[in-house]
């Protein structure tokens, strides 16, 4: 079975050419296989977060190639990446960015919408996964009326909503007190094992990494083993 | 006898035709030439003002939406990870200002032509609201305001106004869908 991401020979630059000039990936090789999730640790400004941006679709490499689920995704169209986002990839921020408008089960009916599911089958989807995490009770409830590990354990639910093969979280609990991440990075992993997805979570937070299959460290642009 | 006036031009050939070769036919509207042309070039004049307006209020669409385009960066940044696609992002921003600008015309068309068609009451409410004297007949002769609904300057206003404002919505719209969705979550 081929692994759900694969990162070969990756570099990043920004201002390529320019005195300011920044290497932030230097071949970059990386595998998250399915079902595996995978701590990324690195101190701040290491490029944990354009690691993630490049492996999630967001940005392209100046070189290398990402391959999700054995496709090579470098060097589609944008329209392309965004469609094979929507299909294959669920996203966590450090902040749980939900849409303030809207009531938290609308959140994650959101991209199912996107992705065409009919209204009440995405709720139900929806319902079930805020289930999971504890928060169904909260449904009707707009992002400000949530705690911050409420909103983050919906923010979670709304990454899976439409059941993608790769996760990427970006110091999911780095916003939270450590009981409240404690309690939240627990609903992250019933989310990732009962699903079976493949999993890259870059944290600060050792203990939370060594809870994970596998710790990687990001050191002057190359990905090691912790 | 002519029904209307306007088509004083229609009988001219005909009358010519029946006076025969040394008569001259000067109509109403050789007579009036200058005042009919005055009327002409001050309705075309108007609707440029009127569309010189319409403009001046679609520009408060882009100043709205390019402020909620600025102010949504992070959900749009948020919507375009979850997978939606430039043209869907733009197609919302789309839909919010030409939804602005067609309840407008709607609305303009409605209270436009319920002050044309009742002018007289209006003027009367008016009249009687400022203690009279608003208009005195005996100054210019002119006891009523005459008013005509022509509903080929409705259909005129309410083209330019829808396109006018979809128009000019596409431009914020577009900004909002070419926002790059990592930069959008980095600076918020």
């Amino acid at each position: 079975m081929s692994d759900t991401l694969r990162l070969s020979g990756v570099t990043k630059t920004y201002n390529p050419g320019k005195p300011t000039a920044v290497e932030v990936l230097r071949g970059v090789d990386l595998a998250v296989a399915p079902g595996e999730v995978v701590a990324l640790v690195a101190p701040s400004g290491a490029g944990k977060s354009t690691l993630l941006h490049v492996a999630g679709l967001l940005d392209t490499p100046d070189a290398g190639q990402v391959l999700l689920d054995g496709t090579d995704m470098t060097r589609l169209s944008d329209r392309r990446r965004t469609m094979a986002r929507r299909d294959l990839v669920g996203f966590v921020y450090q902040f749980h960015h939900l849409l303030p408008e809207f009531t938290a089960l609308e959140n994650v009916v959101l991209p199912q919408l996107a992705h065409g599911t009919p209204r009440a089958q995405a709720e139900a989807r929806a319902l079930d996964l805020m289930d999971r995490v504890g928060v169904r009770n909260r449904a009707t409830h707009r992002p400000a009326e949530l705690s911050g590990g409420e909103q983050q354990r919906v923010a979670f639910c709304r990454a899976l909503a439409n059941a993608p093969r790769l996760l990427l979280a970006d110091e999911p609990t780095g916003n939270l007190d450590p009981a409240t991440s404690d309690r939240v990075f627990d609903a992250l992993m019933v989310l990732v094992r009962s699903t079976g997805l493949a999993a890259l979570i870059a944290t600060h937070n050792l203990q939370l990494a060594a809870r994970m299959d596998r710790v990687l460290r990001l050191d002057a642009g190359h990905v090691v083993p912790a | 006898m002519l029904d209307d006036p306007d088509d004083v031009e229609a009988i001219v050939p005909a009358i010519l035709q029946a006076a025969g070769p040394m008569t001259l036919a000067w109509t109403w509207k050789d007579s009036s030439g200058a005042f009919l042309s005055a009327l002409t070039v001050e309705d075309n004049v108007m609707f440029v003002i009127l569309s010189v307006l319409v403009l001046i209020a679609s520009m408060n669409i882009i100043s709205g939406l390019i402020m909620l385009v600025k102010n949504k960066g992070r959900d749009i940044g948020i919507l375009r990870t979850m997978g939606l696609t430039e043209g869907a992002v733009l197609r919302v921003f789309f839909l919010c200002g030409a939804s602005i600008g067609t309840i407008g015309t709607i609305l303009g068309v409605l209270l436009g032509c319920a002050f044309a068609i009742w002018i007289d009451p209006i003027f009367a409410a008016v009249n009687y609201l400022s203690g009279g004297g608003v208009w005195d007949p005996s100054i210019r002769g002119i006891y009523r305001l005459p008013a005509k609904l022509e509903w080929g300057d409705v259909l005129s206003a309410v083209s330019l106004s829808l396109f006018l404002s979809w128009v000019v919505t596409l431009f914020p719209a577009r900004r909002a869908a070419r926002m790059n969705p990592v930069e959008a979550l980095r600076y918020e």
